[in-house]
């Protein structure tokens, strides 16, 4: 039973570390496969010990077992004709785990790699570990399952990752312990700080290393996302939304923030759209452009409002929602990605968001270029339909300013001037298609927002920033804690290119925009659009939304994605977490090293120098797991010479040591006259000790 | 008591040749009575521990196992004069101390000495004399010395008392009361030889007294001077304090309505610091205390009654208790 222990203790310590490579892979049948095989290697190694194998045919045993096991199960998941392609089997499996992003599809080939990689790890740590009596190394399996996760999904491992990893190896080291009886204060203190340093050192690395690494897992679109331009609801439901409350939120400084859906950055006479996007799930990029700024969370809770993208302030960083959600990797949009009831994915969830809150003062702005956007031929593009009187307009308008940021805030004070009125009467038209906006520059002058919003967009294109439409919710009003929204307070703005702030909002839209007419209450409301200086873009509203590489081309196609990297980082994780493991083994050893040639360094009095040499051969033997018996040290030397039986200059050692030791314990203080220095003593004792002994 | 490994081994703390010759003396005594009582070291050894440590020895077991013999043997190897009593219920005090005969012609009253005047007194069977009688040899056990008419006379030194009694024939005797095996440093257990020994036995005795070819190997002066020695052998602080604590716990045990007293606390000392000196030690360590608790404490606890009912020996409670009692492991 004893000896069953820390096998059991590894085979349940690497199975429950395989939870977390469920986002590895969408193969169901994978991971059972290779926690079999887990089990299978672990019963082997335990099985061949009780027979007195040797180490050697136990490895045998288990690799063939292996094999058949991961052979049998690719012929029962996948079919036999697959499972008798055999060997050609795992190529085929490299280059699909090469190809594919993260979830894998269902393969043979990465189901048997899995089970093999899973497999062949606990047959070495069974035989490190167990056969070789060296149980911390059980830990190496358990940081490399949790590295190929942690790199493999780029820094989505989450917090209860974290805890199974320090589950699994507390339990490992635990079992080590029991399986060899130590006991010892010193000892066991200095293993139970090895085993937190050693822990803390996985957490860490993992935490700080992750964030470093590429995102390689944009899912290609096979199947595409069909998304539809929540725009087309924004002038029915300004006009006839309902002011029942849709959204409620808290942020944690407790400020009013703009909700963003959606951006549209194509443009075409009929006005701004959706272009097509590389959507990825797991850890969001860090924005380009670098928007310095102050985190934010917010909670938001949604009530009767249908969408399939997600509201989330600018300039998210992470999200966490019920549901299958994805991110649009160039505008940080979120979308619902999967399921029938896509349509309505927002209905009745609560989720929470972080952001970046960028607050770029009037003067940054004005001092801003607008070289280094991304996706430039889309986000500058203007259909030659654009009037000759709107190009000679962005001129006129911006013909004062020098920089693009000041040019952007000339447009933004020339909508805003009294020329132009707020209305929703249908006197302009609807949308923000290219004779509408027009119509609202040069005629009617009334419009709303995605009059306003539409016209300072093309107007900046024209002036030579990229921008584009961004739709979604005004912040509303306050709330008791948080705040509501209603579906009438729908809005869009738009978003302008500035180096180094990345993607800033702009209200060019007067009053209230559609809070105008549902507001006026008195009640406390977030700064509304209208009562800004004009030269601040909105402090909630910088959507910088950045790509990944400015130097990528423009994603109108679902690039593949450079999952190449996943390999050498796997690889790297290995390594890593073998680097990790040996030091961690070798630490305790030199820190034992180190404090006994302190303690024998020897403190000038050759008796209580003995006496330590004989504490030192005390804690070789509990650390061997030879039992003490509680006697004098001539009755212990002669147990001990049991142990050391084949080695006589060991056994030498350890009687002059022992009769020595006697003496310096029960002699008068005085009459002691043996030797100080037992260095060489000590040394050739605790090196026989420690030799592994045959006895199972 | 069987020999301790790594003894005389080590050269570097080699003990004062003082203790080296109460070690070589032991050696002699051990090979000479051995060369009689075959296959009882233990008790050969006990009895050596008792007569180094300036102890009376009480030995009880079944008749014929060598009881007398290994008394006998013990006083032949030493030059000394032996007396033996042969206790019976009718056995007086005046046997046992002497007594004042009125001399006619001195017309003086002069003391004859009684069976006690001797090194070595064999006291057989002891049980099968009166209370009276034992208490006379009890009390020059203690004493050291008689007194007759109210004139004090000296025994000789050394002195040293083998009482043997025999537990089976309980028919009219005074088994001796917990006082009084209290002066007793030990008591051992002779047991029957086994076979290989026995058969060597009837080989070597089956003709000759054994005791006729045995030649003494040191005398009263001898035994006095290992004396000294002993009684200078280094005990450690915490030593002393295991032998307290072992003693103490004979007092606390469930299995025992009567614990050992402090007489026997100070008797295991000295028989501790005798096994060290037999054993090249010129200092005691744990091993010697609890290896003689057994001897030392067996004949003067009493079992409770559970433990008597649930048949547990005396032997079995001192070695529970030996084991529990953790030895000093560092001082």
């Amino acid at each position: 039973m004893r000896t069953a222990r820390l096998p059991l203790a590894l085979a349940v310590a690497q199975c429950a570390q395989l939870l977390p490579w469920r986002d590895l892979t969408s193969d169901t049948g994978a991971l059972p496969l290779a926690a079999l095989a887990i089990v299978l290697a672990g019963a082997l190694g335990s099985g061949g010990r009780a027979l007195r194998w040797h180490p050697v045919v136990i490895a045998a045993v288990q690799t063939a077992g292996l094999v058949g096991l991961t052979w049998a199960g690719i012929a029962a998941h996948h079919g036999a004709a697959d499972a008798a392609q055999g060997l050609r089997l795992l190529p085929a499996g490299v280059s699909v785990i090469l190809s594919s992003g993260v979830p894998m599809p269902p393969h043979p080939g990465v189901a048997a790699i899995i089970a093999l990689t899973a497999g062949l790890l606990a047959i070495v740590t069974d035989a490190l570990a167990v056969s070789g009596g060296r149980p911390a190394l059980g830990v190496v399996p358990l940081v490399a399952l949790h590295l190929v996760t942690a790199f493999g999904l780029a820094g989505a491992t989450l917090f209860s990752d974290l805890v199974l990893l320090a589950a699994g190896t507390g339990l490992v080291l635990w079992s080590g312990r029991r399986q060899t009886g130590r006991e010892g204060g010193p000892t066991r203190a200095v293993g139970a700080l090895a085993a937190a340093i050693m822990t803390a050192g996985a957490l860490g690395t993992t935490w700080l290393v992750a964030p470093l690494l590429p995102t390689f897992e944009p899912r290609p679109t096979s199947e595409p996302l069909q998304m539809n331009d929540p725009s087309v609801d924004l002038k029915r439901n300004l006009i006839q939304g309902s002011d029942d409350v849709v959204i409620r939120y808290t942020t944690d400084n407790g400020e009013g923030t703009y909700l963003k859906l959606a951006s549209l950055p194509s443009l075409t006479t009929r006005g701004f759209g959706l272009a097509e996007v590389r959507v990825a799930t797991g850890r969001m990029p860090n924005p380009p452009g670098s928007p310095a700024g102050e985190a934010r969370t917010t909670s938001v809770s949604i009530g009767e409002f249908r969408s399939e993208w997600l509201p989330v302030p600018a300039v998210p960083t992470a999200f966490e929602a019920p549901g299958e959600w994805g991110f649009a990797i160039d505008t940080l949009d979120v979308m619902a990605l999967a399921g029938p009831a896509r349509g309505s994915a927002t209905e009745g969830i609560e989720y929470e968001v972080r952001s970046l809150e960028v607050r770029p003062s009037a003067a940054v702005i004005a001092g801003a270029s607008a070289n280094a956007a991304p996706h430039r031929d889309l986000t500058l593009a203007v259909p030659d339909e654009v009037t000759d009187r709107t190009r000679a307009l962005a001129h006129e308008i911006t013909a004062g300013a020098s920089t693009a940021g000041a040019r952007a805030q000339a447009i933004e004070a020339y909508l805003r001037s009294p020329r132009f009125t707020y209305s929703t009467a249908a006197t302009t038209g609807i949308g923000d298609g290219l004779a509408t906006i027009d119509e609202f520059l040069f005629r009617s002058r009334e419009g709303y927002c995605e009059q306003f919003a539409g016209a300072m967009a093309i107007l900046a294109r024209e002036a030579g920033i990229p921008s584009r439409l961004a739709v979604g919710f005004v912040p509303g009003r306050r709330d008791g804690d948080g705040w509501s929204v209603t579906a009438r307070e729908m809005h869009t703005w738009p978003e302008l290119w500035l180096d180094g702030l990345g993607w800033v909002a702009f209200e060019p839209t007067p009053g209230r925009g559609p809070t105008g007419e549902a507001g006026g209450t008195g009640e406390p409301s977030p700064a509304p659009a209208d009562e800004q200086p004009a030269e601040t873009a909105r402090p909630d509203d910088e959507a910088a939304t950045p790509t990944p590489e400015a130097q990528a081309p423009a994603g109108e196609t679902p690039t593949p994605p450079p999952a190449a990297s996943a390999l050498p980082w796997v690889i790297a994780a290995i390594a890593l977490a073998v680097l990790l493991a040996g030091a961690a083994v070798l630490a305790p050893r030199w820190t034992r090293a180190y404090r006994r040639a302190r303690r024998l360094a020897g403190a000038g009095d050759p008796r209580l120098d003995t006496l330590a040499a004989w504490d030192e051969v005390r804690i070789a033997a509990a650390r061997a797991g030879v039992a003490w018996p509680g006697s004098s040290p001539r009755f212990v030397a002669e147990r001990l010479r049991e142990t050391v039986g084949d080695d006589p200059d060991a056994a030498a050692a350890l009687e002059a040591l022992a009769i020595s030791a006697e003496r310096a314990l029960f002699d008068r203080p005085e009459n002691y006259a043996g030797a100080g220095d037992w260095r060489a003593e000590v040394s050739t004792i605790v090196t026989a000790l420690a030799r592994p002994r045959p006895t199972g | 008591m069987p020999g301790e490994p790594g003894r005389v081994t080590d050269v570097t703390n080699s003990p004062s040749a003082d203790v080296l010759a109460v070690t070589r003396l032991a050696d002699r005594l051990r090979a000479s009575v051995g060369s009689v009582i075959e296959g009882k070291p233990s008790a050969v050894d006990m009895a050596l521990v008792a007569l180094l440590a300036g102890g009376h020895l009480l030995i009880e077991d079944v008749p014929g196992v060598g009881k007398t013999m290994l008394a006998r043997t013990l006083a032949r190897s030493i030059d000394c004069s032996v007396r033996r009593i042969q206790f019976t219920a009718d056995l007086l005090p005046s046997d046992i101390t002497g007594v004042s005969v009125f001399n006619p012609q001195s017309r003086e009253f002069e003391f004859k000495p009684g069976g006690v005047f001797a090194t070595i007194v064999i006291g057989d069977e002891i049980n099968r004399a009166s209370p009276k009688t034992q208490s006379a040899l009890l009390e020059a056990m203690e004493e050291g010395r008689v007194s007759v008419d109210g004139i004090t006379h000296d025994l000789p030194t050394p002195f040293m008392v083998f009482a043997t009694q025999n537990p089976i024939e309980m028919q009219g005797t005074y088994p001796l009361p917990e006082a009084q095996r209290d002066r007793f440093m030990a008591s051992v257990s002779m047991g029957y030889p086994s076979r290989e020994a026995e058969v060597a036995m009837l080989e070597h005795h089956g003709a000759a007294n054994p005791l006729d070819s045995l030649s003494p190997v040191t005398d009263a002066a001898g035994i006095l001077e290992a004396r000294r020695q002993v009684a200078r052998v280094y005990v450690h602080d915490a030593l002393k304090e295991y032998i307290v604590r072992l003693v103490a716990a004979t007092r606390t045990s469930d299995a025992l309505r009567l614990g050992a007293s402090p007489r026997a606390s100070l008797q295991l000392l000295r028989a501790t610091r005798a096994r060290a000196a037999m054993n090249g030690r010129g200092y005691a360590i744990p091993e010697d205390a609890s290896t003689l608790t057994g001897a030392v404490l067996g004949h003067r606890v009493l079992l409770s009654h559970r433990a008597h009912s649930a048949r547990t020996s005396t032997a079995e409670v001192l070695a529970r208790i030996v084991a529990t009692v953790p030895a000093p492991q560092r001082t």
